[in-house]
């Protein structure tokens, strides 16, 4: 198969990448290793939109995150997804984080954010009851939205457009050189030929430039553990809530966000870890995230917790030197064709599009590819026959979040159509059936049916997280 | 949305809802419905195959269905209409209901065919409770296939003739941990421990002494999972020991190797339903607020049942149930008298009861009768029966052991793949395995109906094996 554009993985920046390309007259793949769209960092965060005042003037963070905030309205909006401008409170909730904060908010104007403010402890109050803190950084910009459904409407948006997804579909080998790359999976039927080949593999990137003979980057993986909190205290939280970062932590600290389905994330924390994806939770770090959560929001009880997670860092940055570097977007010196997209850690998310719109510029400006005119700018949910997805007004197949057995069938079909291969996890991804208090108890045993009656799918083939956990061993009776 | 007028609407038809429509009608209640989110009345019985239902009710051994099907007769001829494959989403007060007549209660469900709204003068919940999941008890490692809770894998054992691993650890020795032991167990799943927190197992000892000592399967006490290993699927678990105060103890690590974890770490009652109608919940115990009739803090609303607080017999749960329909048609009669007696939060001393009942462990040279819940545990002076049943079972476990097997048998052309069967009396202990195997090879024909003979002199043992279930043609195969 041959390619103008190989991008190697489907997180948000690929797909953003992928998504941005599709404007122009080329042939578009995107490769990931994964069974799904969203199955990295992309879909392990906090799903906060920032404003762009954590980021050191000059940089690029700074700077695409100011313009990928401004934008992220238009850009739900482009998607069809939801996007809340809720606001964010930093607080100083001692007088020695109240420097910190001042410097946080004088960096925030140096790059351009809007809606900046410093408050006193009546003001903090009145954002909410529950919040303590000497002062407070207000940053009116910031707002939450759903990763997983972000990274999900790019893929598809990309799709309609006419780009290919392949997924379980894992880089082992580049050769060639600018103009003429082939990449191996190590499975002959599975090589992928492309003029460009675009590194956007988050945790892998630095693995991925090797193989093309770049020896220049290291990833350092940082792992962030959460908690999610049960709806049912939603009402305690209304803005997202952060503590005053220090500058050596290479986060942003333990935060509590409301997400948009009406949970709290308390997290993420900070720890370099050895393997990259190592996702699992730690027992020292689930008890101090929950103390740090505890202590910005009194309210929270350990029985409120529903589930813990965990995402990781792509750090250009070793322990040692902690901090930030800045992200890397840049076609590579060495090998012409070859564009690096490395060390895409927080504010990734938020500048996505920035940062597909800076590769877009990096081709543009070698090749005029014309721009199609059958483009079409808005997603138009045409992937499937149920276009836009029903909502309700059916029978209910999760109950926890009120998930009908419509929308299960339509995460299916859609999953389906970007060629991803469907999991347990897919569906949770694109429905939250499975997200909610029991976590699936109740679902798990409907969704299993409704795929087995209505799509045909033996439950023995079903998977659970990846395309090797399966869910079952066999069955009771032949 | 449609309307409809009732006098009584009782929420979920599981045993104790079914028990309170049947009294509402014995009562004189003339309209009440019954509404299930599942597409059959019995609730959490249907999967329940094991046996040991209405020994204290009835004074008869039943398997769940069997217990169910007897109920739901009992429905049929008390004339309570049935609304099933419908989820309740709301309970509100009905601001239309006529001056001078009871306040209503507006209850808002959900079914294939759209959003339709119910009312009625009083609502029984009797809603049930949920299994804790694993995100709930703050185990670190990772998030692999293969961690169920024990409810949701018995559902896949018996109603979807799926299994969920090869080898097992179980988490929590209530009775459901106990009862997947043995079930998994005859299924051929290897189990390598029951693993128990507390130094004294949680389920009644008639369930530790027939599904843990009858097939050799290790109880580790004071004891909990520390980690869970496995990226795709569950590799194995860490135990360690913990102290009296439930900290880890160091040094006593051990690594099980397992595909399959079953967690059977505590129910909690379901009451998402009825808090949209205002119900009260105690903080410290998470229970609803009730007086002694079930009557909740919002006028014309009761509950029964597991959503109240979690029972160890369906037999007490069929009694309250009763005694909640009755007391709300006695409310009704009386116009509503608000004679709201002081309220306090469900079940609180009966918990401290069983935990008190718990407090005791079996000595080696003694047997616990496992003819009915009593436990009794009977000396080899025959001493400590509390009927003349245990000392006859004593005398029989000495010269010829005999076992109630319950188990499933394939169904060709139903609605379900399997059906439960049981034998009509005890086997040969000793002829468990055999069996076992020649169950596995046995395929009836769609439709079952409960007792049905589907091997007379089952083995030669002079005991038939009979179904304990209906199960309907399938459609495709009409």
């Amino acid at each position: 198969m041959k390619f103008d554009v190989v991008i190697i993985g489907a997180g948000a920046v690929g797909n953003a990448v992928a998504d941005k390309l599709s404007e122009y007259r080329l042939k578009i793949a995107v490769i990931e290793k994964e069974a799904d769209t969203a199955f990295g960092i992309s879909g392990r965060n906090s799903g906060v939109v920032h404003a762009g005042f954590n980021n050191k003037t000059g940089s690029m963070m700074a700077e695409l995150c100011v313009q990928g905030c401004r934008s992220f309205a238009e850009t739900a909006g482009r998607l069809g997804i939801e996007f809340k401008r809720t606001g964010k409170l930093v607080t100083a909730l001692h007088d020695e984080d109240i420097p910190a904060l001042m410097k946080l908010y004088e960096q925030g104007l140096a790059n351009g954010v809007q809606g900046l403010e410093i408050i006193g402890p009546e003001e903090i109050k009145k954002i909410n009851k529950d919040f303590n803190g000497v002062r407070g950084l207000w940053s009116g910009m910031t707002g939450v939205f759903d990763p997983f459904l972000y990274t999900v409407a790019l893929a598809e948006h990309a799709v309609e457009n006419g780009v290919r997804y392949f997924f379980d579909f894992e880089a082992k080998r580049i050769n060639g050189s600018a103009g003429a790359f082939v990449i191996e999976t190590g499975d002959a039927e599975k090589t992928i030929e492309a003029r460009w080949i675009i590194n956007s593999a988050g945790l892998h990137s630095d693995e991925i430039c090797r193989l093309a003979g770049i020896d220049d980057y290291v990833i350092y993986p940082c792992r962030g553990e959460y908690h999610i909190i049960d709806r049912k205290m939603a009402g305690h939280l209304n803005v997202p809530i952060y503590p005053v970062p220090s500058e050596k932590a290479g986060g942003l600290g333990v935060h509590l966000t409301p997400s948009l389905s009406g949970n709290i994330l308390i997290g993420p924390s900070a720890e370099y870890i050895e393997e990259k994806e190592d996702y699992a939770d730690a027992a020292e770090v689930m008890e101090k995230l929950f103390a740090e959560g505890n202590e910005l929001m009194p309210a929270i009880r350990k029985r409120h917790v529903i589930r813990s997670f965990a995402g990781v860092r792509p750090k250009l940055t070793s322990k040692d030197q902690g901090g930030y570097a800045d992200f890397v977007i840049k076609e590579s010196e060495s090998v012409p064709g070859f564009i690096i997209l490395t060390g895409i850690e927080s504010p990734g998310l938020t500048s996505s599009i920035p940062i597909a719109e800076k590769v877009a510029g990096i081709i543009a400006a070698r090749e005029n590819p014309g721009r199609r005119n059958d483009y079409r700018p808005k997603r138009c949910w045409t992937l499937t026959e149920d276009a836009p997805p029903v909502v309700g007004g059916a029978r209910i197949a999760c109950r926890c979040e009120m998930i009908s057995e419509a929308e299960i069938l339509d995460a299916f079909d859609r999953i389906v159509a970007i060629g991803a291969i469907p999991t347990m996890k897919g569906i949770k991804n694109r429905t939250r059936a499975g997200m909610g208090r029991c976590q699936g108890g109740f679902c798990s045993v409907r969704i299993v049916e409704l795929l087995e009656n209505k799509r045909g799918i033996d439950p023995l083939s079903l998977c659970w997280n990846d395309r090797d956990g399966r869910m079952f061993t066999g069955r009771t009776r032949p | 949305m449609k309307r409809f007028i009732k006098d009584a609407i009782v929420i979920g038809a599981g045993p104790a809802g079914m028990a309170a429509a049947i009294a509402l009608k014995g009562e004189g209640v003339e309209q009440v419905l019954l509404i299930e989110r599942d597409d059959h009345t019995g609730g959490i019985l249907n999967q329940c195959i094991h046996d040991g239902f209405g020994l204290v009710g009835m004074g008869k051994n039943y398997t769940g269905p069997e217990y169910a099907e007897i109920y739901f007769r009992r429905l049929l001829e008390s004339g309570a209409e049935v609304l099933s494959g419908a989820m309740v989403k709301e309970i509100q007060e009905d601001k239309d209901s006529p001056a001078g007549e009871l306040p209503r209660k507006k209850v808002i469900v959900q079914t294939a065919e759209g959003e339709s709204t119910y009312t009625a003068g009083a609502v029984i919940l009797a809603t049930g409770c949920r299994e804790k999941p694993r995100g709930a008890l703050a185990i670190p490692g990772s998030r692999p296939a293969g961690i169920y809770t024990a409810g949701t894998a018995q559902n896949f054992v018996n109603l979807k003739n799926l299994l969920p691993g090869s080898r097992a650890v179980i988490l929590g020795s209530g009775d459901i941990g106990l009862i997947m032991a043995r079930r998994l167990t005859l299924e051929g799943v290897e189990i390598l421990a029951v693993i128990e927190k507390e130094r004294v197992p949680g389920g009644l000892p008639r369930n530790v002494s027939q599904c843990l000592t009858d097939f050799g399967i290790p109880l580790v006490t004071g004891a909990t999972i520390t980690n869970i290993f496995g990226k795709s699927r569950l590799t194995g678990v860490e135990v360690c020991g913990t102290g009296e105060d439930g900290a880890v103890l160091p040094g006593t690590s051990r690594l099980y190797e397992c595909d399959t974890l079953i967690l059977s770490v505590g129910l909690i009652p379901e009451n998402e339903v009825g808090q949209t109608a205002g119900i009260a919940v105690d903080e410290s115990t998470g229970l609803p607020v009730t007086d002694d009739d079930g009557h909740s803090n919002v006028e014309g609303v009761f509950i029964c049942g597991n959503a109240l607080f979690v029972h160890d017999l369906v037999d007490d749960v069929s009694a309250e149930g009763e005694a909640t329909g009755r007391a709300a048609a006695a409310w009704l009669r009386s116009g509503g008298a608000s004679d709201l007696r002081p309220v306090a939060a469900g079940g609180i001393e009966q918990r401290k009861l069983k935990m008190a009942n718990r407090r005791k462990s079996v000595s080696q040279d003694s047997i616990v009768c496992i003819l009915c819940p009593n436990s009794c545990e009977i000396g080899m002076d025959l001493k400590g029966a509390m009927c003349g049943r245990g000392v006859e079972y004593v005398k029989r476990e000495f010269l010829s052991p005999s076992r109630t097997l319950t188990t499933s048998v394939r169904v060709c052309g139903g609605e379900r793949p399997t059906a439960s069967v049981r034998t009509s009396d005890g086997i040969p202990k000793s002829r468990i395995a055999e069996a076992m195997q020649s169950i596995r090879s046995i395929r009836i024909k769609a439709p079952v109906e409960v007792g049905q003979v589907v091997t007379a002199d089952f083995l030669g043992t002079g005991v038939d094996l009979l179904t304990t279930c209906n199960v309907k043609k399938s459609v495709a195969s009409e």
